[in-house]
């Protein structure tokens, strides 16, 4: 202090650094948080998966001030621009791109984010050469998406600041959001469109224009820059439709097979994608055949001018896609044919002589020319006098009386007439009036083969050759009839899928295939009404419509019935061959469901039975044939509950069971959706493990539940505490999962081997969670095996692992003490942990007498509902001060 | 253009005359002449709404031939140190060609797909110049503001080039009527429309901005707007806390337009805050209706402070500026300047100060200025759309 100065001022000016300092210090925390939310927004909104990368390139732009915000990709070695915020459009890093080095190889392979400064940075490696004059002076590399796709978020800065290393989980974090919605938003609009394209193929009745509708509506499906499609004819193909790519071949011009891409690939019938850089077709290729009688007959070809790999999710729409193509022109065929034979047809009864009669005014023969004779085995005198109308078929006698009784030259009518020896004959009749005499010229022909080939080639367009069951097209025309009825009761629609079917075809051949198929229709024949419509959509997929069915239980019983009557083997060639079905079934109501609907939601149950196990019925009600979609939405929701504070933590407390003293909590994960109310655990944290989320929330958990633990320890009497985590074998897959979680632990302040870990059977088996656990068990952790007894039990494994507590399942406490086999279980389970030093703890216990057998078979520890079930923290903070568990 | 670039050269005038026509002629010869025969490759008109623009475009085409000309209505303009108040005058600069290669562009309708009239804009304004070919390049816009939300338009031009084209300019006024501002290209008078110059040169371009706002709040977030009705602050009503912030800031000159736009608070405004901890500035607006609106879109949950500005901050800012902008270019010829009509309101009786401020400060230099309804500045990243902000360039 300088002794001018007044003693005023020198505390004003302290004031002042202080106010400074603290809206400087809040300025930034509210940046931070800005930022973060900013890019939630921006990936809450509806978009385009093409929208919300560009949209979420321009906030990161802005929010991390970085005059370059771009996503790349690699492709064979080389970097290429896909979408970005500050790199001209027309540079070469989006077509050409650049060899893959420095810092963005670096964030491949680590899978981390790498950022880089100053002398760090080389502008050699890490930068497009096209950028190099702009001279960064820092860059941040940050991977999205799973390991191996091959994609980046890359930010460069001009100015001399480079990326903070506080910023860089928050970029990483939001990028993995990105990723995510991205690939959220490309499943969704690929469902969406695919509801669509099938029936717009479907109408396509002619080859050519269903060719050209499919090359219109590829691009749009996976995103693609052109689309082609080729047929196959012997050792030749030839392009039949494509959409203008310089270079390709013209249309029509033959190209042996040989000489496309992939066609090893292609033969096989599986689909083939690749990069090819220069022309013709510089870019990224996907090509995808559609198989007929065993070999490709089409092929359907995507490209992309910017290189972008085309990923899985893309080659199973269009794998989907090629079989609605298939379908179509299954389709387009049958029409042809039926025109064929029409055209024929109407050739052969031109040369038939006619019938001419006349009519009275009272519609009485007056005259029966000789041919009714041949034609009818009528002599025409025995008509004369005779009404017309009484030779007729009562169901057409209305169709006829109306054309008498309005005659015009140009129309016909057609009507069943009775034959001499008393059965009907279709005729088709000419009326032509006599205006003069009051009588009617009726000149007639036999059409009863027409009739006949004409009823002939309906069935064939609507049944299925093999099995005679109905088809797609028949299927979609009386599911649409049915729902537009009205009545009280509703309309059921079941999908089965056979399990196993390709093993046959490729052990026993395609003629046993298609026998089974035949066995297994006949089989189905007996499970349906009369009023129900058996089908078959082609391949070893089957589709029965329930018309009439008073409520999904209906439909529950007839999908088991189906399930039942497929159980027992088929003889077939001479050897016993066991299938299964996989059956999804859904309700709809008259006069509110639509076919489309009920047809997609019936299809998805059938997937989820099939991935619920073989040989399942799975069926979709009102609110549940939204869950494919729900599960969709869920799944992003899940990706933000975690910064939505939605995530809570519940503790059950796992007692001494001697004495009721608590000896630790296990943590548990609780999801309050905002919309949907609680979300059971079993049904997101596979869903947080399928997207990835697991690893955030495992790690805010983790963390929590220390904080947790560190708090209750104060608590006098319980330094000893201990914590239960459960694992998720998804986050052992995380890089440097074993450090990375004891540095979690260590950082909440917790006791590494307060800490016990529990792990399910199931994950133990695999190796990465040996290592992990080796690791964390010498740092002092410890581990749990969860859920015993639900799984393999394989002894051998337990003595790779380092853990020291068996949980018993639930189940197995749920039968003591009255069943016999659950106590043999739990005895034996006891025995084995003696026999490994280990301590057990049963869990799910629920009364008295379980706690009394299980302490009489020598248990100690465990937790239930009898002591006290999963509470919020501050619940379980009152029970630990009080002492008293709630049922003591 | 090899080798040490030449002199730019530069002439300007401007005319108060009541009939267009007389006026548009008369500001036209007087910045030919200055030119003193060097042949024009750009024309920039700046002028009042009150002139009828076919008849005013026509009378400077008359003069300048068929060079093309870019312009804005304004509200108020300064050339050389003149301060021309509002609904009074029309401006025009000649600038030489040869030294920089200009090319210029518009695009219509602007308000329907306003990033992709951004993008638009871009190319045209690119492909005039003969492509992307000098080492520097710089862009200009004069947009019609009203018609959508010109960072959008910032973005959409940022597709297309990249983080290397500073951009400068400013959105077209109407002399503080709010009738609806012009853009000028040729000799059209468009709405819902943006003209563009890309300037291409062989030293760099630099594009500077200040405002000399100062914090009057703890940092804040915006919780929900929709559209340019900011709804909360923090969690609650945002007119309250902007109320509540005007209300204690009584050092500072909180004055509304008289016939303008009703609650305009110029003394105050949002100041969104900036990777760097700097603000950008987005005026605030409150309704008849209680609502409190911004001209440009605030992005929902960005953080924000409220901001005053004292006379004297203001001019130095504009000092600051010039200093910047003039900084390390060898022998420039003019400043062009883009000023916000809310720091002319915010002047008031010492509006001409800034003028006579900017030029004595600019030494040789030319400066030549309009006042804007929002201001293009975009140096670093995507952002770059100012409220009650001064930019310039110098060429």
């Amino acid at each position: 202090m300088s002794a001018i100065t007044q003693p005023g001022q020198d505390d004003s000016d302290g004031l002042r650094d202080q106010l400074a300092a603290a809206t400087a210090a809040t300025r930034d925390a509210y940046r931070q948080t800005s930022r973060l939310i900013r890019v939630l927004t921006v990936l809450g909104r509806p978009s385009s998966p093409a929208e919300l990368v560009d949209e979420t390139l321009d906030v990161l732009s802005q929010i991390y001030a970085a005059d370059v915000a771009a996503m790349v990709q690699t492709t064979g070695g080389r970097l290429h621009v896909t979408s970005a915020c500050g790199i001209p459009e027309r540079d070469p890093a989006y077509t050409k791109g650049w060899p893959l080095a420095g810092g963005a190889a670096q964030a491949l392979t680590t899978g981390r984010v790498v950022a880089r400064t100053g002398a760090d940075l080389d502008p050699a490696a890490d930068l497009p050469p096209s950028m190099s004059d702009l001279a960064p002076g820092s860059a941040v590399w940050v991977p999205v998406g799973e390991a191996g796709a091959g994609e980046l978020l890359v930010m460069y800065r001009l100015g001399e600041g480079g990326f903070p290393p506080g910023d860089l989980p928050v970029l990483g974090s939001v990028t993995a959001r990105l990723g995510l919605a991205v690939e959220a938003r490309r499943r969704s609009a690929a469902v969406e469109h695919l509801a669509t394209y099938g029936h717009r193929l479907s109408s396509r009745l002619d080859l050519p224009s269903l060719f050209e509708e499919a090359v219109r509506l590829l691009p749009t499906l996976v995103d693609a820059d052109h689309a082609g499609v080729a047929r196959i004819d012997g050792d030749v193909a030839y392009l039949c439709a494509s959409s203008e790519v310089p270079g390709a071949p013209p249309p029509g011009e033959p190209i042996p097979v040989t000489h496309l891409l992939g066609w090893d690939t292609l033969r096989a019938g599986e689909p083939y994608a690749t990069q090819y850089d220069g022309p013709p077709l510089d870019g990224s290729l996907l090509a995808v055949p559609i198989v007929r009688d065993d070999s490709p007959a089409i092929v359907l070809y995507a490209l992309r001018r910017d290189h972008r790999p085309f990923r899985r999710d893309a080659v199973e729409s269009v794998t989907i896609f090629g079989n609605y193509v298939g379908a179509a022109m299954t389709n387009a065929e049958l029409y042809r044919a039926l025109g064929t034979s029409e055209n024929q047809l109407r050739l052969i009864t031109d040369s038939v002589s006619d019938l001419i009669a006349v009519v009275d005014a009272e519609g009485r023969f007056a005259y029966a020319s000789p041919s009714h004779e041949r034609e009818l085995g009528v002599a025409p005198k025995t008509l004369l006098g005779t009404a017309v109308i009484d030779l007729v078929h009562s169901s057409d006698r209305p169709a006829l009386s109306a054309a008498l009784a309005g005659p015009s030259d140009a129309a016909k009518v057609e009507y069943r007439l009775r034959t001499g020896d008393d059965t009907w004959v279709w005729v088709e009749s000419a009326l032509r009036p006599v205006p003069e005499e009051d009588t009617l010229v009726l000149s007639s022909r036999v059409i009863d083969e027409r009739r006949r080939l004409e009823d002939e080639l309906r069935r064939r367009a609507t049944h299925d050759p093999l099995t005679d069951l109905a088809n797609r097209a028949l299927v979609a025309e009386r599911l649409d009839a049915a729902l537009g009825r009205a009545g009280d009761d509703h309309v059921g629609l079941l999908f089965c899928d056979l399990d196993k079917f390709k093993d046959v075809n490729d052990r026993l051949g395609h003629e046993a295939g298609d026998e089974l198929l035949v066995r297994v229709a006949d089989r189905l024949r007996g499970c349906v009404r009369s009023v129900d419509l058996l089908a078959r959509f082609g391949g070893d997929e089957f589709v029965i419509l329930l018309d009439g069915v008073s409520d999904l239980g209906d439909v529950t019983d007839i999908g088991d019935r189906v399930v039942r009557v497929l159980e027992s083997p088929f003889w077939l060639h001479g050897e016993w061959v066991e299938i299964s079905a996989s059956v999804g079934g859904v309700l709809g109501a008259r006069g509110q469901s639509r076919s489309g609907a009920m047809l997609r939601d019936a299809d998805a149950a059938m997937y989820a039975a099939k991935n619920a196990g073989r040989g399942r019925v799975r069926v979709f009600d009102e609110d549940a044939s939204q869950h494919s979609l729900g599960r969709l939405e869920l799944r992003s929701d899940l990706a933000q509950a975690l910064a939505r504070d939605e995530l809570t933590i519940h503790y059950q407390p796992i007692v001494e069971m001697a004495g009721k003293r608590i000896t630790g909590f296990e943590a548990l994960c609780r999801w309050n959706h905002p919309r949907r109310g609680p979300i059971p655990p079993d049904e997101f944290i596979p869903l947080a493990e399928e997207t990835g989320a697991i690893a955030g929330i495992g790690e805010w958990v983790l963390g929590e539940a220390c904080r947790q633990l560190v708090e209750w320890q104060r608590l006098p009497g319980y330094e000893h505490l201990r914590m239960s985590i459960n694992l998720s074998p998804v986050q052992l897959e995380q890089p440097e999962a074993a450090a990375h979680t004891l540095g979690v632990i260590i950082a909440a302040g917790a006791n590494p081997s307060d800490i016990w870990f529990e792990i399910t059977e199931h994950s133990s088996i695999r190796q990465d969670v040996t290592a992990f656990a080796t690791t964390l068990r010498a740092a002092g952790v410890h581990f749990a095996l969860d859920d015993f007894g639900m799984a393999y039990s394989n002894l051998s494994h337990l003595k790779q692992l380092p853990v020291e507590i068996l949980k018993i399942d639930k189940s197995f406490v749920d039968g003591l003490p009255a069943k016999d086999t659950d106590r043999g279980i739990v005895r034996a389970v006891l025995g084995i942990a003696e026999s490994l030093g280990l301590a057990v703890v049963a869990e799910g216990i629920e009364n008295e007498e379980q706690r009394a057998e299980l302490l009489a078979l020598n248990c100690r520890q465990g937790q239930g509902y009898l002591f006290s079930r999963p509470l919020p923290h501050a619940e379980a903070t009152a029970l630990l001060r009080t002492g008293a568990l709630i049922a003591a | 253009m090899a080798g040490g670039m030449e002199r730019l050269s530069v002439g300007s005038g401007s005319s108060s005359l009541d009939d267009a026509t007389a006026a548009g002629a008369d500001a036209a010869r007087a910045a030919l002449a200055a030119l003193g025969g060097v042949e024009p490759g750009l024309v920039i008109v700046y002028a009042s709404i009150r002139y009828d623009f076919d008849a005013l475009l026509a009378a400077v085409r008359g003069v300048t031939g068929e060079v093309p000309l870019v312009g804005a209505s304004s509200s108020g303009q300064f050339t050389d140190g003149d301060y021309l108040p509002p609904g009074s005058a029309v401006s025009v600069m000649v600038l030489g060609a040869g030294v920089y290669r200009f090319g210029a562009a518009a695009v219509t309708g602007i308000g329907a797909d306003v990033a992709g009239a951004g993008r638009e804009l871009a190319r045209r304004a690119m492909d005039a110049a003969g492509g992307d070919t000098t080492p520097h390049s710089a862009l200009m816009i004069l947009a019609d503001g009203m018609a959508g939300d010109m960072q959008s338009l910032l973005a959409g031009m940022y597709r297309v080039t990249g983080a290397r084209i500073p951009v400068v300019g400013g959105a077209a006024a109407d002399d503080r009527t709010f009738s609806g501002p012009y853009v000028f290209f040729g000799d059209r008078a468009m709405r819902d429309a943006a003209v563009a110059v890309w300037i291409g040169s062989d030293r760099p371009l630099r594009v500077v901005s200040r405002h000399g706002w100062q914090p009057q709040t703890l940092p804040m977030l915006v919780t929900k707007v929709d559209g340019v009705v900011v709804e909360e602050i923090d969690g609650r009503p945002a007119t309250d806390v902007f109320h509540e912030a005007v209300a204690k800031d009584t050092a500072a000159r909180s004055e509304l337009f008289a016939n303008a736009i009703e609650g305009w608070h110029t003394g105050h405004s949002f100041g969104l805050i900036e990777p760097d901890g700097t603000q950008l500035i987005r005026a605030g607006v409150l309704g008849e209706d209680g609502r409190l609106r911004t001209f440009v879109p605030l992005p929902e949950y960005c953080a924000v402070q409220i901001v005053s500005a004292a006379q004297d901050d203001l001019l130095k800012a504009g000092e600051e500026v010039v200093d910047e902008a003039l900084r390390g270019i060898a022998d420039p010829a003019v400043l062009l300047v883009f000023s916000c009509v809310a720091r002319s309101d915010l002047l008031g009786d010492r509006a001409a100060e800034e003028s006579a401020l900017l030029h004595k400060v600019s030494g040789q230099v030319a400066t030549f200025g309009y006042y804007t309804y929002g201001e293009f500045a975009r140096s670093t990243g995507v952002a770059g759309y100012h409220n009650a902000t001064l930019t310039a360039i110098a060429l």
